[in-house]
């Protein structure tokens, strides 16, 4: 695989494709909060200190079990982003590293480095501030930890170190450069790639406010073409399937509202049909099934 | 703001022709500030050009780079020869900042053996200098004092809109 | 099970003279700097120079170039041969090589020269050559009572090789 097709995506924002991503994610606003304001910080005194000075890497992980908006939080950040810079804009590079780490035996640990330490400087030579999304992250630095000699190939070890060279030489040659990673198994992640993160944020669980207004949310929006559905969205008794969701990620709490759609021919005709009880069916079945479910709360 | 340009030499290009084709880019670049003439450029380039050519050819341009240094540009420029050269994507056009660029030095590099040679070649031109090239930090500090990343008023307005 | 896939990208003659070319006027300039000759001579003609034999190469009628040095005592030494050899499969499909690491280590043991020594360019043939600009008719000095130290295989490109001896 080349490097040049590790970037799966290379786009100059604000883009109205993006524009939905950050406000789509439910999560406390601590979370938004955290991962803004650290990468604003990150540019601006990136851009004035010498790395000595800031000890910053441009890097900022968001963690937590998968389904809980990490990605989407990652690139709708960089929409966010671009009308708070003073060029008004925000150059989003998105990696899938993944082919790179199934490379000719010896070469993972070349061709990262070339592609975090050359390729992606390319794309940001302008200056322009970019923002790279590095997705599921773990993929690519393993923890060099005895255990995982073992299990996985001495490459992808020499990966975990060219990801590392790289941070620190973009930290200092690349101020402009921001990382946001992913990682849905920071057990699994470098020591040392933990502790080169500016901020390490915990994307967690929707907790039951949350998972009401995810609900809420995702029936107001289907309501834009079915228009009765933002009347159930206002039911209070939303609350109750609410109760039967925690435990769950907002993906999955999401899909319940088409999973209830989809269990009676005429809601799968007529969505605007679907009713309170269809929706709290298929939340506890939902719930019963899903294997992160840490607890259940009676309607 | 620190950028790279990487120039293709043999096979593609013979050790003169790649000179002039860094050469133009460097013009290219500076000419677009208006306290900058081109000429001057060109000049010094022109200057350079003999030890260009041994550094190009000496293969010692792909490990060590020519700098030009005018803040704000910071741009180090080598060369790829081999079949590299052949594959290589090259981008030739003017590196971004140097509309606002007053002062300007090309740093040439002075690796063994040739050191002495080039040194030699480059003293006629106050624009070309055979020391190592300096940090870019301390460039960037001297031009971004004032200079904001912030939108301060798009972040106010933000910062007021109800959650 | 692995897949693999292989390319072969065929290069041309131009190609292969343009590395060559510049390996030999390289080393030629490494060379004179290493023993602090005056290369004033080697700038000016640097492209007329470049682009005779270049033009040789790719019509393989360049035999060698050699590098003489010229010493105030009227002794001409070192000597230094560059003879290309011509790929007889001429398939263009090999890759582009330069041994400069070894060059240097090389380099860092040739005897130095007194001041006031000067150089010539002479190109031989191995067979009827274009004419080109700058270039015309010389003889060699005499190599006899030098020895002779191969260096070995300078520079290899798909149609031709570049190698190199010392004489001195």
């Amino acid at each position: 695989m080349q490097v040049a097709e590790c970037v799966t995506i290379n786009q100059v924002l604000p883009n109205s494709r993006y524009s939905n991503l950050w406000g789509s994610i439910v999560t406390a606003a601590s979370v938004k909060d955290q991962l803004l304001h650290g990468a604003l910080l990150g540019l601006q005194l990136r851009k004035k200190l010498p790395y000595d000075v800031t000890a910053l890497h441009g890097l900022i992980l968001l963690y937590g079990p998968p389904g809980t908006g990490k990605t989407t939080l990652a690139r709708g950040a960089a929409q966010e982003l671009a009308p708070l810079l003073a060029g008004g804009k925000v150059r989003l590079l998105e990696i899938n590293p993944h082919g790179l780490m199934s490379a000719e035996h010896g070469q993972s640990q070349q061709k990262v480095y070339e592609l975090l330490c050359e390729h992606i400087p390319m794309l940001a030579e302008d200056g322009m501030p970019t923002v790279v999304v590095l997705d599921e992250v773990e993929s690519m630095t393993v923890a060099r930890s005895a255990a995982s000699l073992s299990a996985n190939p001495a490459d992808v070890h020499r990966a975990t170190d060219a990801v590392l060279a790289a941070l620190d030489r973009n930290a200092i040659d690349h101020p402009h450069i921001v990382t946001i990673a992913t990682s849905n198994f920071t057990d699994a992640l470098d020591d040392a790639f933990i502790s080169r993160a500016d901020a390490s944020i915990n994307v967690p669980l929707p907790d039951i406010e949350a998972i009401h207004m995810i609900l809420s949310k995702t029936l107001n929006d289907f309501g834009v073409v079915y228009p009765s559905l933002v009347t159930l969205a206002k039911d209070k008794k939303i609350s109750g399937v609410a109760k039967q969701l925690v435990g769950l990620d907002g993906r999955q709490v999401r899909k319940v509202v088409t999973n209830a759609m989809s269990r009676n021919i005429e809601t799968v005709i007529d969505p605007a049909c679907l009713s309170l009880s269809q929706l709290r069916e298929a939340a506890v079945e939902l719930a019963m099934i899903s294997p992160q479910r840490s607890q259940n709360a009676p309607v | 703001m620190h950028r790279y340009r990487r120039v293709a030499a043999a096979p593609s290009r013979r050790a003169s022709d790649t000179w002039d084709v860094i050469g133009q880019l460097v013009i290219s670049t500076l000419e677009k500030s208006p306290h900058i003439s081109g000429s001057d450029v060109s000049a010094a380039m022109e200057i350079a050009s003999a030890a260009g050519r041994m550094l190009v050819a000496g293969g010692h341009l792909e490990k060590h780079a020519i700098v030009v240094v005018a803040d704000p540009v910071y741009l180090s420029i080598t060369t790829v020869s081999g079949v590299m050269a052949t594959n290589l994507e090259e981008d030739l056009t003017p590196v971004p900042g140097g509309t606002t660029a007053r002062e300007w030095t090309i740093y040439v590099p002075t690796p063994d053996p040739i050191g002495d040679a080039v040194r030699l070649a480059i003293m006629g031109s106050s624009h070309l200098s055979a020391e190592e090239p300096p940090n870019e930090s301390t460039t960037k500090l001297a031009s971004s004092e004032n200079e904001s990343v912030l939108n301060l008023d798009a972040i106010t307005r933000r910062e007021r809109e109800p959650r | 099970m692995s897949l693999t896939s292989t390319s072969v990208s065929t290069y041309t003659k131009t190609q292969t003279a343009t590395y060559l070319t510049d390996v030999v006027m390289g080393t030629i300039a490494n060379i004179l700097a290493d023993l602090k000759i005056d290369i004033t001579i080697l700038y000016r003609d640097w492209r007329q120079d470049e682009a005779a034999i270049a033009a040789w190469i790719e019509e393989e009628s360049l035999q060698q170039v050699v590098l003489e040095c010229h010493q105030p005592n009227g002794t001409t030494s070192p000597i230094i041969e560059f003879p290309v050899s011509y790929t007889l499969s001429g398939k263009g499909d090999a890759t582009f090589t330069a041994d400069r690491a070894s060059l240097n280590r090389y380099l860092a043991k040739l005897q130095q020269v007194p001041a006031g020594t000067t150089f010539g360019l002479i190109c031989t043939f191995r067979k009827a050559h274009s004419v080109q600009s700058g270039w015309g008719a010389a003889s060699r000095a005499s190599t006899d009572g030098l020895k002779a130290i191969t260096f070995g295989t300078l520079s290899s490109a798909p149609h031709a090789a570049l190698t190199m001896r010392y004489l001195h």
